[in-house]
């Protein structure tokens, strides 16, 4: 009897993802928020004030909203950024290896800004750990990112 | 010395949509029987995507057509025009 393969998580993902989250202008959207959710979570203990419990239940939520964003992107884009070879075809393959280029030069971009900072204004007080703590959950999905910001609508059959 | 362009551009011509619609195909048909995406059916159709060599001969397989009958480097005429054109004397 023949095995069938398991269909991948991030697969599964696409059918949950709202239909209005395959528009461009909505991948967009949910790109821009979860580039800026982040830094909205250091903002939690500002709008609490001293409150602890609503801090953390502000940052909870936050938090919540950051993987809801991520897994609509992932779903929106088909995972094809994270796919391996044998789920894509020849046009899939050259579109993602060319999202991990994009990915790569704003990395480096990145890394380029920040090293330029640390060594004009050595005596900043922005800790490095605060720096990266922000960038990598940015980076991390970057290749998702830039698919879903420039990929096309879907064709119409 | 001029700068060499940061794209190669390149200009295929298909027959793709004329060859689907007389078969009465679907895309998602003809992306099923040549083992791609429907989407890259539509990239192909459109002149956004060009096929690698593979696929072309697959694409040939699936339309008992040779290569060049389906992709061009010019203009490709009507079919219209190609089958009932009069042969001057």
């Amino acid at each position: 009897m023949m095995k069938t393969q398991p269909e991948p998580l991030n697969f599964k993902l696409a059918r949950v993802t709202p239909l209005w989250a395959f528009k461009q202008y909505a991948r967009r959207a949910l790109v821009i928020a979860l580039m800026l959710s982040p830094f909205a979570l250091l903002l939690a203990p500002l709008i609490s004030s001293n409150n602890q419990l609503f801090a953390v239940v502000l940052a909870s939520l936050f938090l919540i909203g950051y993987i809801v964003i991520l897994a609509w992107l992932i779903g929106a884009t088909r995972a094809r950024a994270d796919s391996p070879d044998a789920y894509l075809d020849e046009r899939e393959i050259a579109m993602r290896n060319e999202v991990y280029l994009k990915s790569f030069r704003i990395i480096g971009a990145l890394v380029s800004v920040g090293f330029v900072i640390f060594t004009v204004f050595p005596d900043a007080p922005v800790p490095a750990r605060g720096v990266f703590g922000l960038l990598f959950p940015i980076v991390l999905f970057l290749p998702t990112c830039v698919l879903a910001w420039t990929q096309p609508d879907p064709l119409e059959e | 010395m001029s700068r060499p362009p940061k794209t190669i551009e390149i200009t295929l011509y298909n027959r793709l949509t004329v060859l689907r619609a007389e078969r009465d195909l679907t895309r998602q048909q003809l992306a099923d029987a040549v083992g791609i995406n429907v989407q890259t059916i539509g990239y192909l159709e459109r002149g956004d995507y060009h096929p690698s060599l593979e696929l072309a001969f697959k694409l040939s397989e699936f339309f008992k057509l040779p290569i060049e009958a389906m992709f061009s480097r010019t203009p490709f005429k009507p079919l219209s025009e190609t089958v009932y054109r009069k042969e001057s004397p």
